[in-house]
């Protein structure tokens, strides 16, 4: 029924651009909602985290200058408040983003500790390509938090002598070369991207709206509800938990950005912008197609889903070493049910195909 | 939520109201075709390719006998006797008797490159063993389905069958000798077979042969399936399917700015069909490699480098030999030695050739 209504449209539209003169664009998709995504909600994203970066930046310059407890204090909250300020602009990897692999070269955990060992050593500070997995938070997480047992070993390794410069001109060059990835990223988007993505219209592979539902749904599926809460629980391993692949292992972020992660896909689902405005959403696209009960339906297991992530005890990774699961395992089913319906009935309403899954037999 | 809803009922209201109108003015615009009949499916007749079928289905044959090297050891001369037919049934290989081969119509340098992957599918699937780089052998990908790979870690199916999608079909219908290139055009458009139409006829419906779309549209396969893949953003299979039927629609009433036309819109379309899929699978394999997926990056890889060579089989290819030779350059001749950097200049690099890739 959904879609013979959606059929009969469609033939309206087509009849239409046939005939010269009278081409009111049907607004199927709206320019309106594009706008709203890429200059209300991503654009600004980026933006505000690269100027997480620039605090982040002068600590751990300062650290440099001043390896003591103050110091690391001032680089931690710096790190955190960033890490967490990713977790609004991780999920937008189509286009400038993909280009760049931005996802690969800030957030790729767990890192390879041996290699960033190895880079430190060597000192590999051009971190430009390659290294995915020694570098962006994941290496700041280790490099701060697991390279000894306790703060004290920590600051050991940093202020004793050997080897100290290189590890702190590691932790520069880490940071630096975070700031140039979202640097390029923000500038593609500002000088062609935006544009194009504004007037890609249509549902279809290649417009704003498939590529912007496609990297949604792929987060989420791949990244949130996998890499942050599954794999270390165990689900790609017969039940044996593997805490070590966590995202934020060393520093007992992981709940904490996890939680990050959900609300700010659950607000860009509702459009809500970064200066907290609710403008046009997913939900209000579904709802012009008359599919309120599924946008309703969706909201609310973003509720339910956001309650059981945030009630998951932390550190993850130590109660997960402890066997301590059930909490977790009740998030990861709320997020199967909550990824069943983005990945099929909101595409389905949406009329966008996932198209990052080779489902052509080669 | 914004009122979002309710001006967009309106706006289809609107424009209900408005298609009843306008049903009216649809004929006014309507005579800028063609003053004959043009179908809206390859819906002629007398018309065959029966020879083009026979192939395509020569090389799904000859595809699966590649893949059953995942599991088991493949004689490379049961390969090589698929490849040229020999006996009229492949060597007793193929499922059925078949009069034409796909040897005799590949482009001829690259034959020798694919007897060449035929003895590396022999040797890597008799090792039953995983490869790495500089051993031949299987790999997986993130689906769990294994790809058997050369040392060098290239996907022997690909390499083979996108290889012969390119040195055969695309060869066959756009190349020097080509049916849409070059043979319809010359050919006599006077005399009716009653299979085959006239020659002109006929060698235009093998080239279409070689598309692999059916003739009622519905069911695609080799270079029409990725046509049909980068509809939405290029348009490719609608373009394709239309400039193959106006122009066999031209031909059959003697319309020769029409047949041309077509003819230069089939090529130009075809060369996309390839530059799009080999963007597209370059831009995989960066994010392969960045995740770690080897399994993943040697089987996008391998897709593109087979789609990059394809390009210049078009007589308008904008692909020069010092432009594939530079393309291929930069991703190199080992699969496990692509890196993110040089990819990145072969992404460019087509992208300059290709400026409406998307």
């Amino acid at each position: 029924m959904k879609s013979l209504r959606y059929c009969i449209l469609a033939l309206i539209i087509g009849l239409m651009g046939s005939c010269d003169g009278l081409d009111t664009t049907p607004d199927i998709d709206s320019k309106e909602l594009r706008t709203n995504m890429g200059e209300e909600i991503i654009l600004p994203s980026y933006k505000n985290f690269q100027s997480s970066l620039t605090p982040l930046k002068a600590a751990v310059d300062s650290f440099a200058q001043n390896s003591d407890s103050e110091h690391l204090k001032a680089v931690k909250t710096a790190f955190e408040s960033a890490y967490i300020t990713w977790q609004k602009a991780s999920f937008y990897q189509f286009g400038p983003a993909e280009d760049a692999l931005l996802r690969q070269h800030i957030n790729n955990f767990p890192a390879n500790t041996t290699n960033i060992d190895d880079n430190i050593l060597l000192e590999n500070v051009d971190l430009t390509y390659g290294n995915y997995t020694s570098k962006g938070f994941p290496a700041l997480d280790y490099l701060l938090y697991g390279v000894a047992t306790d703060e004290e070993g920590v600051l050991f390794y940093y202020q004793e002598d050997a080897e100290r410069e290189k590890r702190l001109a590691y932790l520069q060059a880490i940071v630096v070369d975070m700031q140039n990835k979202i640097a390029g990223v923000i500038n593609t988007w500002e000088t062609s991207y935006l544009a194009k993505f504004n007037e890609a219209s249509g549902t279809g592979t290649g417009s704003a709206i498939g590529n912007v539902v496609n990297a949604f749904v792929l987060h989420f599926e791949r990244h949130l509800r996998d890499n942050k809460v599954g794999i270390p629980l165990g689900v790609r391993s017969f039940g044996a938990v593997q805490p070590d692949k966590a995202e934020g292992l060393y520093s007992g972020l992981s709940v904490t950005l996890a939680s990050a992660n959900i609300k700010a896909m659950h607000d860009f689902y509702r459009g809500v912008s970064t200066d907290n405005v609710n403008g046009l959403g997913f939900d209000d696209f579904m709802i012009s197609l008359d599919q309120a009960n599924l946008a309703t339906e969706i909201d609310a297991q973003f509720n339910k889903t956001t309650n059981e992530i945030n009630l998951i005890p932390s550190p993850y990774v130590e109660n997960l070493e402890q066997g301590n699961i059930t909490q977790a395992d009740l998030a990861y089913d709320e997020l199967k049910a909550l990824l069943l319906l983005l990945k099929v009935d909101m595409t389905n309403a949406l009329s966008v195909q996932i198209t990052y899954q080779d489902n052509d037999g080669d | 939520m914004k009122a979002f809803y309710s001006k967009l009922t309106k706006t289809a209201s609107l424009l209900l109201a408005g298609a009843l109108v306008l049903s009216s003015c649809s004929d006014d615009d309507s005579n800028v075709g063609p003053d004959y009949k043009v179908p809206t499916t390859y819906d002629f007749s007398p018309a065959s390719w029966s020879g083009q079928t026979s192939r395509l289905n020569q090389l799904e044959e000859l595809v699966a006998e590649v893949v059953k090297g995942n599991e088991e050891a493949v004689n490379a001369d049961v390969l090589n006797a698929m490849f040229a037919n020999t006996g009229g049934n492949g060597g007793g290989y193929f499922s059925q008797d078949y009069s034409k081969q796909l040897k005799s119509k590949t482009y001829e340098l690259d034959t020798l490159e694919f007897e060449a992957y035929f003895e590396s599918v022999e040797e890597a699937s008799q090792k039953m063993d995983t490869a790495s780089n500089g051993t031949s052998g299987y790999l997986f990908r993130s689906s769990g389905d294994k790809i058997l790979v050369d040392a060098k870690g290239w996907e022997l199916k690909q390499m083979i069958e996108k290889g012969i999608m390119g040195s055969t079909f695309f060869y066959q219908i756009a190349g020097t000798d080509g049916y849409i290139s070059n043979q319809f055009e010359t050919a006599d458009n006077t005399e009716i077979d009653s299979t085959n139409g006239t020659d002109m006829e006929h060698y235009w419906d093998e080239g279409f042969g070689y598309f692999g779309v059916s003739a009622d549209l519905t069911t695609t396969r080799y270079i029409a399936k990725y046509a049909k893949k980068h509809e939405d953003a290029l348009g490719t299979f609608s373009k394709l399917n239309e400039a193959f039927i106006a122009g066999r629609a031209a031909i059959s009433n003697d319309d020769k700015d029409g047949y041309l036309a077509a003819k230069g819109t089939v090529l130009e379309q075809l060369e996309l069909v390839f530059a799009q899929s080999a963007l597209g699978y370059l831009n995989d394999t960066k994010a392969d490699i960045a995740d770690g997926e080897t399994g993943e990056a040697c089987h996008h890889i391998s897709e593109a480098v087979a789609f990059i060579k394809g390009l210049k089989f078009s007589t308008e290819s904008r692909v020069s030999a010092s432009d594939e030779a530079s393309l291929l350059g930069h991703i190199g001749d080992n699969a496990y030695e692509v890196s993110e950097m040089h990819l990145n200049m072969a992404i460019a690099e087509l992208q300059s050739l290709y400026p409406e890739l998307k």
